[in-house]
């Protein structure tokens, strides 16, 4: 064996140490919401693939056709450059900006209220990805149109959101039906509305349409029985 | 892929692997909420190299999971106290061998092989052992490529000194 074989060899060695020496820590009980984060992440991970794929459909296409929505809400970490507006606090991390949501206490800590997308979406898939006491997460799909739209409605509680704008702006203030909110865009060329509709977060987001369409498209989000 | 195996494959690898990755971050920071910071930013990476990770077999992806999230809580702890690296102070050395001609037992280089930093020993690692090039390190490990460069020029000549100190202590 040469020199460098055994350094590669001892080098894997000492991982195979550390790692064991790791393992005899005690075990850590992740909280309820840690796990909903992460499986949040892979979910919008999915979304946000599917995203690329329609993007390329798209480019085949006659201009006319598209307006595709769909929702970037996924979890993040630890932090460098925060800002704070009202109870939107963010942290620009380069690859993506994470948000989280203050002022939490007074709100409810399931989905005791429902907000929907009430525009007309007749000739719309419907896929109901979340719908639990946390989280309702909806994606409708007219393929033939080539167009794609998500929403999301979610509890402030435990809520850390990773807003996908690598390469991007910034997100900016807006006003959403009276609300505070903020719209960006992402890397995937969605644009995102997320706004803080008192109880609960809202997350409308869109590919294909202008910010001002956005708009008119979030004024149909409203609570329902 | 399908959407749906995707998502499996990310829920499997971290139902696999977060206890693992939890008590690495830990035993770095001593602070639980960093810990799970830690796992997640993990698994952020994940997904940006996911074709990586997916063609990895299980063993593979724990080693790799622990080199990331050891790196990541690495960085953590060093956030803010960090100096430039002054890449032009290490000439790189393409092979360990070339100036080192005895025969070390194995033993002695595992026994001195801690002598190198957490970080470097994971790069050197992912070099020499996983066979990673310095772009595919610097994309796994979300680092600037010269900083790996340099990096690897670090190890290579720490690695060298590790080596021609035991071939002293043999004469």
């Amino acid at each position: 064996m040469t020199n460098d074989e055994k350094i590669a060899k001892a080098l894997e060695q000492a991982l195979y140490d550390d790692i064991a020496e790791y393992e005899k820590l005690p075990d850590h009980k992740f909280s309820r919401g840690f796990n909903r984060k992460m499986k949040r992440m892979f979910q919008e991970e999915v979304v946000a693939e599917s995203h690329l794929s329609v993007v390329r459909r798209r480019r085949k296409l006659p201009a006319a056709v598209a307006v595709v929505c769909s929702v970037v809400l996924l979890m993040g970490a630890a932090a460098t450059t925060y800002y704070l507006w009202n109870n939107f606090r963010m942290q620009d991390r380069g690859l993506y900006t994470l948000l989280n949501i203050t002022d939490v206490e007074n709100c409810p800590k399931t989905l005791e209220e429902h907000y929907r997308l009430t525009a007309d979406l007749s000739g719309f898939t419907e896929n109901v990805i979340d719908d639990d006491e946390l989280s309702y997460f909806v994606e409708y799909e007219n393929k033939e149109k080539n167009i794609k739209i998500s929403f999301q409605q979610v509890t402030k509680h435990g809520l850390t959101t990773m807003l996908n704008t690598e390469g991007k702006e910034p997100p900016v203030e807006v006003t959403i039906n009276s609300c505070y909110g903020i719209y960006f865009e992402s890397k995937y060329e969605n644009c995102i509305l997320i706004w803080d509709s008192g109880d609960y977060i809202i997350n409308l987001s869109a590919h294909g349409i202008s910010k001002n369409d956005l708009f008119v498209l979030a004024e149909f989000v409203q609570k329902v029985e | 892929m399908s959407k749906l195996s995707k998502k499996k494959f990310l829920e499997r690898l971290y139902k696999a692997n977060k206890q693992l990755m939890y008590k690495t971050a830990y035993s770095l920071l001593h602070n639980p909420e960093q810990a799970e910071d830690a796992v997640q930013e993990a698994f952020l990476r994940v997904i940006k190299n996911f074709s990586k990770f997916f063609s990895f077999s299980c063993n593979e992806n724990t080693s790799y999971l622990v080199i990331i999230v050891r790196g990541i809580s690495l960085n953590m702890l060093n956030a803010g106290k960090r100096t430039t690296e002054l890449l032009d102070e290490i000439p790189a050395v393409d092979n360990i061998e070339e100036t080192v001609h005895s025969d070390i037992a194995f033993e002695q280089i595992v026994r001195n092989i801690d002598k190198l930093t957490p970080a470097l020993k994971d790069i050197a690692t992912l070099l020499w052992v996983k066979n990673f090039s310095e772009g595919e390190i610097a994309e796994l490990l979300d680092m600037n490529i010269n900083t790996v460069r340099s990096s690897v020029a670090r190890a290579r000549k720490q690695l060298k000194q590790i080596i021609a100190e035991e071939f002293d202590n043999d004469k």
